[in-house]
């Protein structure tokens, strides 16, 4: 399509007037004109003409009217391959569309012209695609906007540069329609089913499912119900069977025979049973009988025995009787004799045994009175040698002259010692002899004729002279340590008493002595009375007590003690031997009072079995009488003893089997009975089962389970057509989003060799980048290093967008679908040398198609070159 | 001359569970006329006698209201004497059905329940009604039961000449001699359990049902009037339409040139029998995605017009061709693509036969939301 020229009528500042623009040129036109001419009015309005409906009333539209109001009108003439169209559109105040040849016939009017346009636009597909447009100052090609209205200004602008490619987008990736499509499949699959493939809970497919599982539940529990009600019905019908055989009066009539001809034969041999219970009665008692009379004979001859054994123990027992008599009068005395001896002999221990403790008694009170003396005696001692120790711990406190004091004045007269001879070996010898009375004084003494050793510097006062001086110089000694020793030596010595060390030393010896003699005697005081004074006496108190307590025995006990003691022995074993003589006698007088006893109870026993006896007995003279008649009665007993044995026998041989008779009575009548409750179990049985099916046939079971069964298939059927259905959305959107992202991927190619050499005239070895999701270029490569779009400088931006769309327009020129670029002072950002650039690549795109440029920078665009198309503004009317 | 109509199979309280409750309730309705229909097709013949060869409950023990309204409805043909007989659907192990008739029947209803001859107006029916579902043998073997001599003999049986099993069809086993007749001396032999009406032999038929049940045996129902002049005479057969509800299976073998619509339409009944009609289209063959479109569109059209419409394409191949893929994307992108590669998958022989539904499913939607976007 080509654009040969475009008309505004009453269009804002053209308000009343009809401007034009003809003339325009195959390649590049440029419509150059002043700010404020109205470039971009004719832009916005051929934007309209294309893509706005004249029947809208959008502000888009409004924005065209002029401020006189009324109709806006638009027109351009366009050049097809099938000839000129000359398309028009009136908006607002006369709203009209129309599309007329080249001849002015109208060939669509209002909507079809609509349509007719839109095809052209879109070449049947929806989108712009017919035109790519740049608008003034819009180049950024990604909105970076921050705040919301900046951001969605940018996004639309974005999108109307966006626009101008997406036709062309949209025929290779399927574009919006495929957008559309695939939202519709998204969406339909989404009502069916989740992302996982599973059914959607909201959804028919589930619901189908949930009714499916319902249906599937009602006829399981229905076709539960029905085979009930089959084996119901196969029941009752054995049970019916069964009931008529049973129940038959034949079967009946031979079983209730049956009981009465086995309760006739029962009946028969009970009463032969009682018959022979009778006559084993009469055996048993016939043989009591015989029992009775073997008893009495039997007695009677036990009878004689018995007397005559009675009567001879009886003598027995009175001869034994008055031995036993005889021996408990001897015991008696022997045992009296023994008591005797018994008596004795314990006086005689008694005796010895007071003898010997008087003797015992005699030695303890003269032990304790010997005890008494010799704790006296000690006592004595311990108190002398207390006094003792007093008077020597006394004399030793008054003597200091201990050894170490001594020590001390040995050591401190051996320094004196020394330092004399230390102060005799210095000093210079002064040899003094007076002849006179006149005597030398030092400090006031006179000093004795003599040598003296001068051991310092003296001052001597020399009476009626004056005084002398000596000095030893370098001899002089120090004789302060002597002195200091001799002080000391008279200190220690002060110490003690003594005058000097010799009596020091006599008085230390002493007091060794008092000290030798305190230790011995503290001793000897130790050994005497260990545990203390204080105690012995306490001890000789009570040995006094206990020496006081003991009489003298009043006469002179026995002194020879081993006699004691053996004659004390004596008497104990003499006493212990007449004890036990005694016990001897007494045992055998007891045993003989017990035997005399036994004899005496013998007695009395065969006394009174003597008695017993012949009371039995009886008289003696009747006695062979009565033992025949006994005799006589035994044997008739035995023979009705025979006589009812064989009666039994008899009996017995001719009994019929009562057991016999009673098991099969009990047979008849069981079989009978249960005759009877079979049938009346199974006429319960089959009034239940009837109860049963007539339950289940009123609910209509095998109906409902039938037509649970058809629901069911139906419910099933209902849910694989959704399973099927989602299954094919599945792969639909599957398919859509895999091959739109294929034509993606294709896309990329063909748009970047169309680019490629564009760009070059612009920046030597410079690629550009797409986003694949936008579709949009996204980087500028140069010298390997790739920058951000939106970071390049405003010129490399908008030259950018416009070198991408001219790489769209010559795709679709290659591809036999030219269309008209049509640029509104598009590059404002550029230098000299770029825009130059730029529009050696519009020419080089316009080999191929129309290149429309409204510019209002007459000079910078004079060297563009192309066309010049002639705009006209006249009044209208 | 005896004359009678011989039918089978009505197969009264058939739920009919898998189709939708307008649908049931029709032909609920239609079933319950049955016996009115029949006792008017007998008075059309000049017959007093409608012979039932089994099967006239659906299930062994019916719900009451079913057993009392076919009681009742026989009870006021009160002109017409109806013999039942046990078929393998309603055999004498259904006791309690059996029990309630044999209680409940009006005096113009005579149970068949056993091999023994029953005594009709002008002859003698032998009838071999059903002992069990699956009797395992042939029952019309009793048939051979002397008459007196002279007497028209009519036999009533139930179950296959053939193995109907094998046909897909429900019944007994243990097949009836086609030859009964003869074998047995009848001079006609009426038989039920076939849903379609059969002549076996010019006197041995099957009835067929009165009123259909499934597209198995599609157009209406119909009943056989019978005529028999005497003993030893080829009776005379009539079918005669009884059923109510037309059920019409429909297979349109498709092309991809075919004009599916101008197909659909001349397939379907005239509009004045439409309503009464259950139609079952059962398509086959190829077409396009286009043609699909058609025919989805031209069956939904019609739909209404029926008592239901229903549609089996499982069997019809999807075919495409450049203008059906020109429709979905004339510029040759993303969508032509996915259209060609679902296309593809479709008739894509090394795939299972699901997946290649599934895909022609695809592609089919894809032309309907393509379609939905140029609306």
């Amino acid at each position: 399509m080509k654009l040969r020229s475009l008309t505004l009528s009453n269009v804002r500042k053209f308000a009343g007037q009809t401007a034009t623009i003809s003339g325009i040129g195959d390649g590049v036109s440029v419509v150059s004109e002043a700010n404020e001419f109205g470039k971009s009015t004719f832009f916005d309005a051929l934007h309209a003409l294309f893509f706005l409906k004249y029947s809208a009333a959008t502000r888009e539209v409004k924005s065209l009217q002029s401020n006189a109001g009324g109709a806006v009108r638009v027109a351009a003439d366009i050049e097809l391959p099938e000839g000129r169209f000359t398309l028009e559109k009136s908006f607002l105040a006369q709203k009209r569309a129309s599309v007329k040849d080249a001849s002015g016939t109208v060939i669509a009017l209002d909507d079809e012209a609509e349509r007719w346009i839109a095809a052209l636009m879109a070449n049947g597909l929806e989108g712009p695609a017919g035109l790519l447009w740049v608008r003034q100052g819009v180049t950024a090609l990604e909105p970076a906007g921050s705040t919301g209205k900046e951001k969605e200004t940018l996004l639309g602008a974005r999108q109307s540069l966006l626009s101008s490619v997406a036709g062309e987008i949209d025929m290779i990736t399927g574009g919006r329609r495929m957008d559309r499509v695939i939202e519709a499949a998204t969406q339909a699959l989404a009502r069916l089913a989740t992302k996982t493939g599973r059914p959607f809970t909201q959804g028919p497919w589930h619901a189908a499912q949930v009714e499916m599982e319902t249906h599937q539940a009602r006829h399981d529990a229905l076709d539960k119900a029905c085979r009930e009600l089959s084996s119901a019905l196969h029941q009752r019908r054995e049970v019916a069977a069964r009931l008529k055989t049973l129940d038959a009066p034949d079967r009946i009539a031979a079983l209730d025979l049956a009981v009465a001809q086995a309760e006739k034969a029962h009946a028969a041999a009970a009463a032969h049973a009682e018959k022979l219970t009778h006559a084993r009665g009469q055996v048993e008692l016939r043989l009591l009988e015989q029992e009775a009379a073997q008893s009495k004979l039997d007695t009677l001859i036990g009878a004689a025995r018995q007397y005559e054994m009675s009567k001879a123990a009886l003598d027995q027992a009175r001869r034994i009787q008055s031995e036993a008599a005889q021996a408990l009068g001897t015991a008696e005395v022997a045992v009296k004799e023994a008591q005797r001896d018994a008596t004795k002999a314990e006086e005689s221990l008694s005796q010895a045994t007071a003898t010997r403790e008087a003797a015992q008694q005699e030695v303890l009170r003269q032990s304790a009175a010997d005890r008494y003396e010799q704790l006296r005696d000690v006592l004595a001692q311990v108190v002398e040698k207390q006094r003792g120790l007093s008077q020597a711990k006394a004399a030793l406190a008054t003597q200091p002259a201990t050894a170490r004091a001594l020590a001390q004045i040995e050591d401190a007269q051996a320094t004196v010692t020394r330092k004399q001879r230390d102060v005799a070996s210095g000093g210079v010898q002064m040899a003094l002899s007076y002849t006179g009375a006149q005597r030398v004084l030092l400090e006031g003494q006179p000093l004795e004729t003599g040598s003296h050793q001068i051991a310092q510097r003296q001052v001597f006062d020399l009476q009626g002279i004056g005084q002398l001086t000596i000095d030893p110089g370098g001899a002089a000694v120090d004789t302060s340590a002597l002195e200091q020793a001799q002080n000391a030596l008279r200190t220690a010595l002060a110490a003690i008493g003594a005058r000097d060390v010799t009596e020091a030393r006599a008085m230390a010896a002493q007091r060794a002595e008092l000290e030798t003699e305190v230790t011995l005697l503290a001793r000897v005081i130790e050994t005497l009375a260990p545990d203390g004074v204080q105690q012995m006496q306490e001890a000789v108190e009570q040995a006094k007590a206990a020496a006081s307590q003991m009489e003298p025995a009043s006469e002179a006990p026995p002194t020879d003690p081993a006699a004691l003691s053996l004659a004390l022995d004596e008497a104990q074993e003499g006493a212990r031997r007449s004890r036990s003589a005694y016990d001897q006698a007494r045992d055998t007088r007891d045993k003989a009072r017990a035997a005399q006893a036994r004899a005496q109870a013998e007695l009395e026993a065969a006394q009174a079995g003597f008695e017993t006896a012949q009371a039995a007995y009886g008289a003696s003279d009747s006695f062979a009488a009565r033992q025949d008649d006994a005799a006589r009665n035994h044997s008739a007993a035995q023979v009705a003893v025979n006589d009812a044995q064989a009666a039994v026998d008899v009996l017995e041989r001719a009994a019929p089997d009562l057991a016999s008779a009673t098991a099969e009575l009990t047979r008849a009548r069981s079989a009978a009975q249960n005759a009877r409750d079979a049938v009346t179990r199974l006429r319960t049985e089959h009034a239940e089962l009837s109860a049963t099916i007539r339950t289940r046939a009123e609910d209509g079971v095998e109906e409902k389970r039938d037509e649970a069964a058809g629901l069911l298939q139906r419910a099933t059927e209902r849910a694989a057509r959704f399973a099927h259905e989602a299954a094919g959305l599945s792969l639909l959107v599957e398919t859509l989003r895999s091959k739109r992202g294929a034509a993606q991927e294709a896309y990329f190619g063909p748009v970047q060799q169309e680019l490629t050499p564009l760009l070059a005239l612009l920046h030597a070895d410079a690629a550009l980048s797409f986003d694949p999701s936008s579709m949009l270029p996204q980087g500028l490569s140069r010298a390997g290093v790739e920058e951000p779009l939106d970071r390049l400088s405003g010129g490399t931006q908008e030259q950018i967008a416009i070198l991408t769309r001219l790489a769209f327009a010559r795709l679709f020129a290659r591809q036999g679908k030219p269309m008209p670029i049509i640029l509104d002072d598009a590059l404002v950002y550029s230098d000299d040398n770029r825009i130059t650039a730029m529009f050696t690549a519009l020419h080089r795109v316009a080999t191929d198609q129309q290149v429309i440029v409204f510019t209002c920078r007459q000079m910078a665009f004079a060297g563009l070159g192309g066309v010049q198309p002639l705009v006209q503004v006249t009044d209208d009317g | 001359m005896f004359r009678f109509i011989h039918s089978s199979d009505l197969h009264l309280g058939k739920p009919f569970g898998r189709q939708s409750e307008d649908v049931r309730a029709r032909l609920r309705l239609a079933r319950s006329g049955v016996f009115a229909r029949l006792a008017q097709a007998a008075r059309d013949a000049g017959a007093c006698h409608v012979l039932l060869a089994g099967d006239t409950f659906d299930q062994e023990t019916p719900a009451p209201s079913i057993t009392r309204q076919a009681l009742n409805s026989m009870a006021q043909a009160e002109d017409i004497t109806w013999v039942l007989m046990p078929g393998n659907h309603d055999s004498l192990a259904a006791s309690e059905l059996w029990q309630t008739i044999t209680r409940d029947k009006p005096d113009n209803v005579i149970t068949a329940l056993t091999s023994a001859p029953l005594v009709l107006d002008g002859g003698h029916l032998l009838p071999a009604p059903c002992t069990t579902r699956n009797p395992g043998r042939d029952l019309t073997v009793d048939m051979a039961a002397a008459t007196p001599t002279g007497s028209i003999r009519i036999g009533l049986g139930h179950g296959g000449i053939h193995d109907f099993k094998t046909d897909g069809a429900e019944g007994p086993s243990g097949t009836i001699a086609p030859d009964r007749a003869t074998l047995a001396g009848l001079d006609y032999l009426g038989l039920g359990d076939w849903h379609g009406q059969i002549r076996v032999s010019a006197n041995t038929w099957y009835s067929g049902t009165p009123e259909p049940d499934s597209f198995k045996h599609a157009r209406s129902g119909t009943a056989l009037s019978v005529a028999i002049a005497a003993q030893g005479a080829v009776p005379e057969v009539t079918p005669v339409r009884t059923g109510e509800i037309d059920w019409q299976r429909l297979v349109l073998e498709l092309t991809p040139e075919e004009d599916v619509a101008a197909l659909v339409s001349q397939a379907l009944p005239p509009l004045g029998d439409r309503r009464d009609s259950r139609i079952h289209i059962e398509a086959q063959g190829r077409v396009g995605v286009q043609q699909m479109q058609d025919l989805s569109s031209a069956l939904a059209r019609v739909s209404p017009d029926f008592l239901s419409l229903t549609q089996d394409t499982d069997a019809l191949r999807l075919s495409h061709d450049a203008g059906d893929l020109e429709v979905i994307d004339p510029s040759g992108g993303a969508l032509r693509q996915a259209a060609e590669a679902l296309a593809q998958t479709a008739q894509d022989a090394d795939l299972s036969a699901t997946d290649r539904r599934v895909a022609a499913t695809a592609l089919s939607q894809l032309f309907s939301f393509v379609a939905e976007q140029e609306t």
